[in-house]
């Protein structure tokens, strides 16, 4: 409904209105931001109470200090700044209050369980990888020939010209100098 | 990682003293929320909560436009006048509570009723028969209300402002949860038992107690021994919440007037026979006038005439 108005007027100019008390203006930044204000803040939460809590206090604190307010950045992203701030706040005296741990055990620690695991594990691959390119050249392509392009002993042997004995040696060397890397990697995946 | 890990976690971020690690899983946090967010259409899903919001915020908008628009030019002494004034009812309303004593209400229901309340704070109390609760026009700091009887609560999360229920026998303290508490005063039972989130309960016996309950636990004293148990695993009953009224072998002579009276109507039955007849069987909120009536016509076949909110049974 108000889509059509905002679009009429740019952040900056609704943000210059706002800075001289224009109700309107602020009606409007608020219709345009509603949305993926609140529905960042209750991913990141998992709360629509508490997104609801969030997205207010961040529109109230933008009218309160509306004359000395300075946004460098654009709008949007200074109001996603915004709740980014009020969501850690929030998830802060969240932890700190026993009242919540059911919550926080049910569904934020999860989140951030796999949000590690997976950074883990990436870590690993960029290991693998770095290791992969110390490797001499040669090997590195019979390696990647063989595990990622998935060609057989015999395949490789005719593609590079050299013979079968040649790449299961060079095949040997690459899995013997990485394998640290991929027997955690299996780990890891297993778990 | 758990909680503790969480915790330092986040407050090294809003520190800003951060490792590399920590502050790699925080933004990871904000990207996949903000992904997941963008994903998501707006399709007028949230549009009560926006609606809710913007009026909170014009409230205070409007509060803080008033005190600016206030026009500059009184004269110096008006000033001070108004000052004075100011001043004045400022003091009085930050000492008003110990002026005046709060304003109490108190919501009793006979035997035959189950009522609902909302509280100052927006959470639910739902009385049982025979009960009755006390509290406050409006919650100032601590919410705290006394009960005799049996009622569910229903409460608000509020971490600032703990919510206390004071009973015969028990105290019980919650930031926001739920839970039935059944304390009559003379009953030989008093009972706390909790649906959702945490709960401690005090319990003023030989030894007092406390012990803080999860859900599925009941908390039971025994009165006039003093002592206290705590039961695992129990499927805590909160049906009668959704009733309206309870009658068991009670005569229709009764039944009217409690029907009538919780239903703002006027029930005429100037039959003996029929009032003498008893009636076991309750009523839920969602059911109206005319569905009572039905119930009750076919169960005895009874004659009900209904104009405007005065019935005649024959």
């Amino acid at each position: 409904m108000s889509a059509g108005r905002t679009t009429e007027l740019s952040d900056t100019e609704l943000m210059i209105r706002i800075q001289h008390s224009d109700m309107e203006a602020f009606s409007l930044l608020y219709h345009q931001y509603w949305h993926p204000l609140f529905s960042f803040a209750h991913k990141l939460l998992r709360s629509y109470d508490d997104a609801q809590d969030i997205v207010q206090t961040v529109f109230i604190s933008i009218w309160e200090r509306r004359e000395t307010i300075a946004i460098q950045q654009s709008v949007e992203s200074y109001l996603h700044q915004a709740v980014r701030f009020q969501s850690l706040k929030k998830l802060e005296s969240l932890l700190s209050s026993p009242e919540n741990i059911d919550r926080i055990q049910e569904e934020l620690l999860p989140t951030f369980n796999d949000i590690l695991h997976r950074m883990q594990e990436q870590d690993l691959l960029k290991q693998l990888e770095k290791e992969i390119s110390g490797l001499p050249p040669r090997t590195q392509e019979i390696f990647l020939l063989s595990r990622q392009y998935r060609l057989s002993i015999a395949e490789i042997a005719l593609k590079l010209g050299i013979s079968e004995q040649t790449v299961k040696n060079q095949l040997h060397i690459a899995l013997k100098a990485l394998r640290h890397s991929i027997a955690i990697i299996l780990i890891c995946s297993v778990n | 990682m758990h909680l503790q890990r969480l915790k330092k976690i986040v407050g090294n971020y809003l520190a800003g003293r951060s490792s590399t690690t920590e502050k790699a899983i925080i933004e990871q946090w904000f990207k996949e929320a903000k992904a997941a967010a963008d994903e998501e259409a707006d399709i007028g899903q949230y549009n009560e909560r926006k609606a809710l919001v913007l009026n909170n915020i014009k409230a205070v908008m409007q509060h803080g436009v008033a005190r600016k628009s206030r026009a500059p030019e009184l004269h110096y002494l008006r000033w001070v006048a108004a000052a004075c004034i100011l001043g004045f009812v400022v003091v009085a309303y930050m000492f008003r509570d110990r002026i005046t004593p709060p304003v109490m209400y108190t919501v009793v229901t006979d035997q035959y009723q189950v009522k609902e309340v909302v509280l100052p704070d927006s959470s639910t109390v739902v009385l049982n028969v025979n009960s009755r609760l006390c509290y406050p026009v409006k919650f100032n700091g601590k919410r705290s209300v006394t009960l005799s009887g049996e009622a569910f609560f229903d409460i608000r999360k509020n971490p600032d402002a703990r919510f206390v229920v004071n009973a015969s026998h028990l105290q019980v303290n919650v930031l926001g949860t739920s839970f039935v508490v059944s304390d009559a005063g003379i009953a030989e039972m008093a009972l706390v038992g909790v649906k959702t989130g945490r709960v401690q309960v005090n319990a003023s016996g030989k030894q007092p107690s406390s012990s803080v309950l999860s859900p599925g636990q009941q908390f039971v004293f025994a009165v006039r021994r003093g002592e206290s148990k705590i039961e695992n695993n129990i499927a805590i009953n909160t049906d009668w919440t959704a009733q309206l009224l309870v009658f068991r072998d009670t005569p229709l002579s009764v039944v009217f007037p409690a029907i009538a009276k919780s239903l703002h109507v006027r029930i005429v039955s100037n039959n003996s026979e029929i009032n003498k007849r008893t009636f076991t069987g309750s009523f839920l909120k969602e059911d109206n006038i005319n569905e009572i009536l039905k119930i009750l016509s076919l169960s005895y076949g009874l004659k009900i005439k209904q104009t405007g909110d005065l019935i005649e049974v024959n």
